[in-house]
């Protein structure tokens, strides 16, 4: 009982940080939970706790973790809607009843990564599929090296002129532009 | 049922640098071709966008120029993510001033924090 008491007073600062906000502003949040880069996971019961937040309105889930992305949705319903982080699960998450992807690939291909959600949204799940399958390997290029080095130098090689990223980023290296670049030839094939 | 923001592929769109800042004539080019092809959001400032070394001033001038750009064509959603709450609540106020349709917004990832449960295994 004692240690249930201490449980329940334990600070909440994901809810705390996230209500405090929330209070402030009309505007519909979406949640970011990317624990590689962060070291902090939003849990299913967190996100049930924040799902309660009436402008707290979706996640963008990078945990890569299916059985934790399946647990948020079936705890939070229409309450937090579900956008994938990560390009190589969207069809995983569009079937546990995402919304849609936030994409770095749609930094160099939009409508095919908007496609593989329409696709899939009409009832076209087998061409949904194999263009998520497809583009795996650009995928896995574009994360080569830390995002988002390689998407910049993507849209360099395509045409576009982004720059350098920033310090601490640094310029991709060359075995990394070599390997992005044969992924970008062999997607167009 | 909450509000759906976008429904598809929001771009996390990265923020084109040349060596006097951010590079509007690009960005303009980017969120262009973007809204072209037929996407359904975008997300300035996020962690693709660059945001942790841009300065504050940096990112407000993205997210306006990405909100005057679009004109209501997509949702521009801003990254105003950060690690204290203070700060956080001012700029998202700031991006809803301006016009964005919806703000992402990141754990705190330096200093961290509890979350519900974290005790829950003693």
């Amino acid at each position: 009982m004692l240690l249930h008491t201490i449980i329940k007073q334990h600070k909440h600062g994901l809810v705390a940080h996230y209500s405090e906000i929330s209070k402030e502003t009309s505007l519909p949040i979406i949640l970011y939970s990317v624990p590689s880069r962060t070291g902090v996971n939003i849990t299913p019961d967190t996100c049930l706790e924040l799902s309660k937040i009436p402008n707290i309105v979706a996640i963008k889930e990078a945990s890569g973790n299916i059985s934790q992305i399946a647990e948020i949705a079936e705890k939070c319903g229409d309450n937090l809607h579900i956008f994938s982080g990560n390009d190589d699960q969207i069809v995983p998450i569009l079937s546990l009843g995402g919304l849609g992807v936030i994409s770095v690939l749609s930094n160099v291909y939009p409508k095919n990564t908007h496609n593989i959600v329409m696709d899939f949204f009409n009832g076209n799940v087998e061409k949904s599929r194999v263009a998520q399958l497809k583009a795996l390997p650009l995928i896995k290029a574009l994360f080569c090296e830390v995002n988002p080095i390689p998407v910049k130098a993507a849209l360099n090689m395509v045409g576009y002129n982004v720059g350098l990223p920033r310090l601490p980023l640094i310029e991709m290296s060359e075995p990394g532009k070599e390997k992005l670049k044969k992924a970008l030839e062999d997607y167009n094939k | 049922m909450k509000k759906i923001l976008f429904k598809g592929c929001g771009t996390a769109i990265v923020t084109p640098f040349d060596e006097k800042g951010v590079n509007f004539e690009e960005f303009r080019k980017l969120i262009e071709f973007q809204i072209e092809e037929g996407i359904d959001a975008l997300i300035v400032c996020g962690t693709t966008g660059e945001s942790s070394t841009m300065t504050e001033q940096e990112r407000k001038d993205a997210i306006k120029f990405a909100v005057d750009t679009s004109n209501g064509r997509v949702p521009i959603i801003a990254g105003t993510g950060g690690n204290n709450t203070k700060a956080v609540i001012e700029m998202t106020k700031w991006a809803e001033s301006i016009g964005v349709d919806g703000a992402l917004i990141v754990t705190p990832y330096y200093n961290k924090t509890t979350q519900a449960r974290t005790c829950s295994s003693l």
